[in-house]
């Protein structure tokens, strides 16, 4: 089984956003993966994410970081990024930190898509 | 700050700084948290703040060394993380023999308002380190590397 996975699970399309599912653990080792992939993905047009990650079982301060970066830098082109049904793992350490008043959570997929203007 | 001294370690973990040993020691940390009667929650704290203190090892204190020393010295860089249950919680040290961090570098942020005001997005890991754990000493003996010191409490009897 591979540490970090990031599956592409509905592609840019013309007005519409990008859906993304990540799984396995986002530390230090794997944020390198996750960053190169959002990077591509930016570059090719993105600026609208719904990033499921009900199967990501653990988040460090690297996978915090990358995710709070690509926030800061979608949202200064009006993009944005929306976290989809974040285990509870992982909700009680955003939670705890602070990050679920700063990051946008959403628990359905089509409250994602509202909150993304979709 | 103290930092208790118990009787002796239970558990060492030596490796490589690579970060791929980070899932390795999470995994190991979080199994004696849990058997020694840490709450699925408390466990996860203690965890994060394990990986949080390696991660800075591999990236500051062997940074350099990974990137620029010759083979002998890369060989020589080691992560330590000793483990020791007590009757009143769980004492963790990470340990290296890498570049010492400089002053004030372990405190560089000290609330997440700061660190989203930061322009470079550094030091949430110690950040986490301090908020999550209940004591974290810090030593850097001359020529020695460096030791970072955690304790949690346990909140709850053991049961077990």
């Amino acid at each position: 089984m591979k540490p970090f996975e990031v599956i592409e699970a509905q592609p840019l399309s013309e007005g519409g956003y990008v859906g993304l599912t990540l799984r396995g653990y986002l530390d230090a080792h794997t944020v390198n993966e996750f960053e190169s992939f959002m990077d591509h993905s930016v570059e090719q047009g993105g600026r609208r994410y719904l990033l499921d990650i009900s199967n990501l079982n653990y988040i460090s301060s690297a996978g915090i970081g990358a995710i709070m970066g690509l926030t800061q830098r979608l949202r200064r082109s009006e993009g944005e990024i929306v976290l989809l049904r974040p285990s509870e793992k992982v909700f009680k350490i955003l939670d705890k930190l602070g990050f679920t008043k700063i990051f946008r959570l959403a628990y359905s997929r089509e409250e994602g898509e509202k909150m993304l203007g979709m | 700050m103290n930092v208790w001294t118990p009787p002796s370690p239970v558990l060492d973990l030596v490796c490589p700084p690579r970060t791929d040993m980070l899932h390795l020691i999470r995994n190991v940390v979080a199994t004696v948290s849990r058997t020694i009667g840490f709450s699925p929650e408390d466990t996860s704290l203690i965890e994060i703040s394990v990986d949080e203190a390696c991660t800075n090892v591999i990236r500051h204190a062997y940074g350099n060394l990974a990137k620029n020393a010759p083979t002998t010295k890369l060989e020589e860089a080691i992560l330590k993380v000793e483990i020791r249950p007590t009757a009143k919680g769980l004492v963790i040290s990470v340990i290296d023999h890498g570049t010492a961090p400089r002053d004030g570098w372990f405190r560089s942020v000290t609330s997440i308002e700061q660190y989203i005001a930061h322009p470079e997005l550094k030091g949430l890991g110690c950040f986490i380190i301090h908020h999550f754990m209940d004591e974290v000493a810090y030593n850097t003996p001359p020529g020695l590397g460096t030791v970072l010191s955690m304790v949690k409490y346990l909140h709850q009897p053991n049961t077990l």
